[in-house]
């Protein structure tokens, strides 16, 4: 087991080269750079620009300056657009708020999702049932603006009860944090419920009711353990995803993301916070899909053992 | 079940508290995006100079109801016969937000260092009006070469390569606002950061959370204090227009820069909202080096064949005026009007092109930018087209610089563009389509046109400017390697007990004087 989680370490390093190699070249090849704009610059203007940002130097000398500030220095370079803060200054103050954001949305959907998905399946076919399956069908076919703009509209200008958008103290995460959580909980309510019902009708549990064990035990012990497999897998990813920021309710809601600051950089041709922020969500996505392979194994011994 | 629904609730109003906060002393503005940068030198967008103007002075600032330049940090000014070589007298004991003296060397300093090519400033080309203001932005001039001389403390004299009329225009452009060099030289880029940052406007920044908002208050050291009514400002950077509106609608917000597109009809009847005309125009641009658009009769017929009032009043539906010339109206400008709709000549004008009814007219393509509101334009030009001269365009639109960079390259056949004024004067607008200008992207070069903007640019007597200019708008107007569709309008909403600021065509508004009467 230790030699596989060194081996799995180890693999993340020529992933993250890849990843940071592809980002670097792919942007440059997009038409369009970080100085062109709608008033063209004159061009000493945009002499002086390239010369203060070294691109005015071979691709391949940019790239290796890029890769040694990196791997030496761990610095992402400066970014085109801000002149005041560097990649480093800006993933460091936007993501930990888009990590903030994603982790309540993410306990919000766990909580909500685990609880629909259980009901749904120990009421299946019965109003419980209809009822959190509708509110899961919700979530998955609303666009993410459409539930942000909703709940915009019911908790702030009708009941009043927190502010239209903002970042801060407790009543500004209510609205993000529930837009955010909604297809998240979809899902988890989805996959709980589908997980339930599959292992109900399994030999274990029948043998289980056969010794008399009572039902709040057979699914809390043993369904439940198992049918929770597809859940983790789903979480893995989901978690890359939602501490990393959406760019939609980041936006409806004007938080300090970094989600939005990703694609406002994928637009704005900012070279060096794309792959800065591509490199950190890359790190995420390994890193999350390695843990979720360790929690497989505890969850599954049959996988432990293979 | 319903007990715990019932305490929940309570919770979340207890902890969430009113949505609503009563504040009467406070300005709370959106700015609509975070700043790039809030260093006058180095900014180029509409909402850092918003920023600038409110925290630093330049020798001129803006009036805030004509935007006309007014006495600043400097208390007066004259001007040599020849248009060439200007005096400014500054106020005695202007200081920064520290304590220290702002005198001529401070603008001295401030202005290099935005022509330094080190600093890589956008907009140092503002500054080209200097003499050799451009060679040391190039490197190929010393400090000691530019036009700017210090005379003494209170004396700045400034020598320009031409006659500008428009200069003290630019002694108010943030470009021009001088910067603290004792605070820069400690701190470097990071001088700007809340905790280093020392101004000269009337107003200073308190706090300043990224993405989130800036809080101004009120600078103590000013040297026009007295004037200023507000005590904080908030300016907030929400970008979503639809969210900033929700927010103003609900009493969170009491400025509102711009009304979302959609919801302009709904908006225009709400008695907040101010209509005024920008200084910006909306046009096609042809590319004149296609070998169908290189015939004026086709640029003109295509010109002609166009509802510009169909395209207001069903598509912008905010009082937009249908534009038949380049300028916006600018005060001491009298500009060239083109001619006016006229399907019957159009049609005619493509016949003798070779393209009677259209027969055997190629398939152009129109290029936008993404945006809804460039598409039904330009479906509407391709409708009106196909029925009054019975041709087919075909759309392309492309992602914001993918589009730059086509129309920068000249791989397109029509395209949108707008051109926003930097100062009002027709220069800004009419010098873009000078031959391989970075700005002309059409292909278009005509030498009298070219000679007249030099012309215009060495003479001193403002009418004769004027004059001249009119002339460029008409060899323009007349050779059509743009089409001008319309002149823009400022939407932007204000609650009613905000006084003391005005609708202009830069849509700057220097908060000054600005109080609430609640």
């Amino acid at each position: 087991m230790l030699r596989y989680t060194i081996k799995r370490f180890l693999a993340m390093i020529p992933t993250l080269f890849v990843i940071i190699t592809l980002t670097f070249f792919i942007i440059r090849l997009v038409p369009g750079g970080p100085f062109s704009r709608e008033k063209q610059l004159p061009e000493q203007i945009l002499k002086n620009l390239e010369a203060k940002y070294h691109l005015d130097e071979p691709l391949w000398k940019q790239y290796f300056r890029y890769l040694g500030d990196i791997i030496f220095r761990l610095d992402f370079g400066p970014s085109f657009r801000s002149r005041v803060f560097s990649v480093n200054d800006i993933i460091a103050r936007k993501f930990p708020v888009s990590f903030q954001l994603g982790i309540e949305s993410l306990f919000v959907a766990l909580l909500l999702g685990l609880t629909f998905g259980i009901l749904s399946a120990l009421y299946r076919n019965k109003w419980p049932d209809y009822l959190f399956t509708g509110i899961s069908v919700l979530g998955i076919s609303l666009p993410m603006f459409v539930i942000a703009s909703l709940f915009i509209l019911i908790l702030a200008r009708w009941l009043r009860l927190v502010p239209v958008a903002g970042w801060g103290e407790f009543r500004y995460h209510l609205i993000p944090v529930l837009s955010l959580a909604w297809p998240y909980m979809a899902y988890i309510t989805r996959l709980t419920k589908v997980g339930i019902v599959e292992n109900m009708t399994k030999d274990y549990v029948t043998t289980a009711r056969a010794k008399g064990l009572p039902e709040s035990t057979i699914l809390v012990k043993h369904v439940l353990k198992g049918s929770l497999i597809p859940v983790v897998s789903f979480l893995g990813p989901a978690f890359a995803g939602i501490v990393t920021g959406s760019m939609v309710v980041e936006s409806i809601c004007n938080i300090p993301g970094i989600g939005i600051e990703f694609v406002q950089s994928a637009f704005n041709r900012d070279y060096t916070v794309i792959t800065g922020i591509t490199v950190v969500y890359a790190t995420l996505l390994v890193f999350m899909n390695f843990v979720v392979d360790m929690v497989y194994a505890l969850l599954d011994p049959r996988i432990r053992y293979k | 079940m319903k007990r715990f629904l019932m305490l929940s609730l309570a919770a979340l109003v207890a902890l969430s508290g009113c949505g609503k906060k009563a504040q009467t002393d406070v300005l709370r503005y959106n700015n609509g995006t975070e700043p790039q940068t809030i260093d006058p030198a180095i900014m180029t967008g509409h909402p850092e100079f918003t920023i600038a103007i409110q925290i630093f002075e330049g020798l001129t600032s803006y009036d805030p109801k004509t935007l006309d330049p007014i006495p600043g940090v400097a208390e007066s000014w004259s001007v040599s016969s020849d248009g060439l070589v200007w005096t400014f007298k500054l106020r005695p004991n202007v200081t920064w937000s520290d304590g220290t003296p702002i005198t001529a060397q401070t603008f001295k300093e401030s202005w290099l260092r935005a022509l330094d090519p080190n600093t890589a400033a956008e907009y140092a080309y503002q500054l080209y009006v200097i003499k050799n203001g451009e060679a040391y932005n190039a490197g190929k001039a010393k400090e000691t070469d530019v036009g700017i001389k210090v005379i003494d403390d209170l004396t700045l004299e400034v020598t320009l390569e031409n006659p500008t009329p428009y200069f003290l225009q630019l002694t108010a452009f943030p470009t021009y606002m001088p910067v603290p060099m004792h605070v820069v030289k400690k701190y470097g880029d990071k001088w700007i950061l809340p905790e280093n940052l020392v101004v000269n406007g009337p107003f200073k920044i308190k706090e300043w959370l990224p993405n989130q908002k800036i809080v101004f208050v009120k600078n103590e050291t000013y040297w026009d204090k007295d004037k200023v009514k507000l005590n904080q400002i908030e300016f907030y950077a929400i970008e979503d227009n639809n969210t900033a509106l929700e927010k103003y609608l609900n009493d969170e917000l009491d400025w509102l820069p711009t009304v979302p597109t959609d919801r302009v009809d709904e908006m225009l009847k709400h008695p907040d909202t101010r209509v005024a005309p920008q200084l910006a125009v909306y046009f096609y641009r042809f590319n004149v080096t296609d070998p169908v658009l290189k015939d004026p009769r086709v640029r003109r017929a295509l010109y002609l064949s166009i509802d510009r009032k169909y395209i207001i009043d069903n598509i912008l539906k905010a009082g937009q005026q249908p534009a038949y010339n380049f300028v916006p109206s600018l005060a001491g400008y009298t500009p060239f009007i083109g001619e006016k709709e006229n399907v019957e000549k159009a049609k005619k004008l493509l016949a003798e092109a070779g393209y009677p009814n259209g027969e055997g007219f190629p398939k152009l393509t129109i290029l936008y930018n993404t945006s809804e509101g460039h598409k039904k334009i330009a479906e509407a030009i391709q409708q009106m087209w196909k029925k009054n001269l019975g041709i087919d365009v075909a759309l392309e639109n492309q992602e914001w610089k993918v589009y730059l960079d086509k129309q920068a390259k000249l791989d397109y056949q029509i395209c949108r563009a707008g051109w926003i004024g930097d100062y009002p004067d027709p220069n800004t607008f009419l010098d873009m389509f000078v031959t391989d200008g970075g700005n002309n992207q059409t292909g278009y070069s005509n030498p009298r046109y070219d000679e007249l903007i030099k012309q215009a640019a060495r003479e001193t007597n403002p009418k004769k400017r004027m004059a001249i200019l009119r002339q460029v708008e008409e060899i323009l107007m007349t050779d059509l390697p743009i089409m001008p569709i319309y002149f823009y309008v400022n939407i932007l909403m204000w609650k009613p007990y905000v006084k003391g600021v005005y609708m202009n065509a830069l849509d700057l508004h220097p908060l000054k004087e600005a109080y609430l009467e609640k």
